[in-house]
């Protein structure tokens, strides 16, 4: 078949690029959607941009202003605490105030109580948050549903409501004033949203995997333990953090269960320096500091998967 | 020879399995098909009943007793509890507080919660640190917050009012946390401060989930930014947010620790809310069923508020 004879006799006229024949400038083709990306618009979206992040960056500070200025307030010197100075910042930073902590009251005993109880309540709510997701998510055995919905409903129940009667109860037991009645207080409070979110996050799990073990033979338990758990580890973090902070940050029981100073917890123990040593800020900051400080290491090292397991879990939408 | 059958096995017959057998050997069957997820969800049921159901339970009985905190003997008085209640006017102020208390923190919370949410969800770099910076309240311990916050109010060595002091706004100190009417604000602010992050949260994961083309149609339509905000933005997180709304409602309305370490009840009960009501009655008086009794009626409440709850989060489930 010949060429025609136009596209031989028409070559590009002098000095057009191919592509450009019937475009009125002399700019390469572009699409629809980059007509905005002129010099214009791009300098508008990056004021945009800057102002967001300005109008971030401030109310960040606003918000955080409690948290640094807490801490801030724990380093600074007894003479500065008594002249108020807009700056919260220390002129001449000192951590006597630390020291004072440890020096007033038992708040190493505090802190050792609080690390033993939060720490058994983290794995016994993993271990049966586990357990339970696991049950509720992989199984059909009649109750389940009325199970899940138990669990969600539970998850509501305050803790002010149930203080008299528990209070009462653990009385009778002998439990008060030991370290078993906020353990066991604690675990079950963190049971309903893990058991919700270990049961949504199994779910979720490809059901290939457990196919293919349970083909080549694979025991129930052996399923559970050796391949679903391996492969559920954001989850069990997820868990893990959430039962850690409620634990250790919980209030209410801490303060009514507990009567002695060697069994108190933190957050007790700086209920009590709050009510008696109410005016020296310095002390009680750094106590705070103090107090917090673990709670903030797990959540800023595990939030990631905290946030995966809140946004996917509870509020579905 | 008859062929060896399985006892297990069926055998021809259409009816479901569990009905074929003879009925003593139902139960067994039924063990022995479901006993491995039930005894795996029983250490959770446990705990449930035995913290949770039975002090619940124990508790609606004990309204209906006269039973001091301590004392091992009790008398059933039947409803009188709840009589004196309802002509106790520390209750009904209780009542009102609780409700202003709520409405404060569902507000603040949300409100605050869907500005930040619609602010993170225009940047893309930092995003995930700029979040977890936000969720920082959240980690706090109520105490420690109470602290910082009893800190700032301070009439004299705090920060606000020195603050304002000095820059000659006021020349008295405002008692924060003293006056009857700017003592709930003054307390709420704390429990704001806590659970904004949770709105955020719910409500950025929201607002990635709205379908971009929506926007992209509006703006073909010709819609400017309020407009695609009124028309694509909120119908598009409508479900969330009522599910939110309806989550901390509950949350705010059982909150115990920010009122009772900031003011205790508050200058003349102005702050007095029905969970702080209930644990004062009970272990600053000693008067547990008097305390039982209110919180059975925050229990009631709080049974209203979840049936919504359980109604909206249901519907939506199913529509998916």
């Amino acid at each position: 078949m010949k060429l025609s004879k136009e596209s031989t006799q028409n070559p590009l006229p002098e000095g057009r690029r191919a592509g450009t024949l019937n475009r009125h400038s002399k700019r390469p083709a572009e699409s629809l959607s980059t007509y905005r990306v002129d010099s214009g618009w791009r300098i508008r979206r990056m004021l945009t941009s800057v102002l967001l992040y300005a109008v971030l960056t401030v109310l960040l500070l606003v918000l955080l202003f409690p948290v640094m200025a807490a801490i801030s307030i724990a380093f600074k010197p007894q003479t500065e605490l008594l002249v108020f100075s807009i700056n919260p910042l220390p002129h001449e930073p000192t951590i006597k105030n630390f020291a004072a902590v440890f020096a007033t009251g038992n708040f190493a005993g505090y802190l050792f109580n609080s690390v033993l109880i939060s720490l058994t309540v983290t794995l016994l709510s993993i271990i049966f948050a586990t357990f339970g997701g696991y049950s509720l998510a992989r199984f059909r055995y009649p109750g389940r549903r009325t199970l899940a919905r138990l669990i969600l409903f539970v998850y509501m129940f305050p803790a002010s409501v149930l203080v008299v009667p528990l209070f009462i109860i653990l009385y009778q037991l002998g439990l008060i004033d030991t370290h078993y009645g906020l353990i066991l207080s604690y675990t079950t409070f963190a049971l309903p949203f893990s058991v919700w979110m270990l049961k949504g996050f199994f779910e979720s799990l490809p059901r290939e995997i457990e196919d293919a073990a349970k083909v080549d033979g694979c025991s129930r338990t052996r399923l559970l333990t050796q391949i679903v758990i391996p492969l559920s580890g954001p989850g069990i973090a997820a868990v893990g953090a959430f039962a850690f902070v409620l634990a250790w940050s919980e209030y209410l029981f801490a303060i009514t269960f507990i009567n002695s100073d060697s069994n108190r917890t933190v957050a007790a123990g700086l209920q009590l320096y709050k009510s008696q040593l109410g005016i020296d800020f310095g002390l009680l900051m750094a106590a705070s500091v103090v107090g917090m400080a673990p709670v903030v290491i797990v959540f800023v090292l595990l939030q990631k998967y905290l946030v995966a397991g809140l946004t996917a879990g509870s509020v579905k939408g | 020879m008859a062929k060896k059958i399985h006892p297990l096995d069926l055998t021809g017959s259409t009816k479901p399995r569990s009905l074929q057998l003879p009925r003593t050997f139902r139960l067994r069957h039924f063990i022995h098909k479901h006993w491995y997820p039930y005894l795996l969800v029983l250490p959770t049921m446990l705990l449930f009943l035995g913290i949770m159901i039975y002090p619940l339970v124990y508790g609606i009985l004990l309204s209906l007793e006269d039973k001091g905190l301590l004392s091992s003997k009790s008398t059933f008085i039947g409803l009188d509890n709840y009589a004196r209640l309802l002509r106790d006017a520390v209750f009904w102020k209780a009542i009102g507080n609780s409700f202003i208390w709520t409405g404060i923190g569902v507000v603040g919370t949300i409100g605050l919660g869907l500005v930040l949410a619609l602010l993170l969800n225009r940047i893309l770099f930092g995003r995930s640190l700029i979040r977890t910076l936000f969720m920082l309240p959240w980690a706090m311990p109520t105490i420690v917050t109470s602290i910082v916050f009893t800190w700032l109010y301070d009439p004299t060595f705090g920060y606000i009012n020195p603050y304002l002091r000095q820059m000659d706004f006021i020349s008295e100190p405002i008692l924060f946390l003293a006056k009857p009417n700017l003592a709930l604000f003054a307390a709420a602010a704390p429990m704001i401060w806590k659970f904004y992050p949770f709105a955020m949260l719910a409500l950025l994961a929201a607002l990635q989930a709205v379908n971009q083309e929506l926007y992209e149609a509006a703006t073909v339509d010709g819609a400017n930014r309020w407009q695609a905000f009124i028309h694509v933005t909120l119908p598009g997180i409508r479900p969330t947010l009522t599910i939110l709304v309806l989550l901390e409602c509950i949350w705010i309305f059982n909150q115990f620790d920010f009122v009772y370490i900031l003011t205790r009840g508050g200058p003349a009960h102005s702050t007095e809310l029905l969970s702080t009501y209930s644990y004062m009655s009970a272990f600053d008086e000693f008067r547990a069923s008097y305390g039982a009794a209110i919180a059975t009626v925050q229990f009631v409440l709080l049974f209203v508020f979840s049936l919504f709850y359980f109604r909206f989060s249901g519907s939506y489930e199913e529509e998916r």
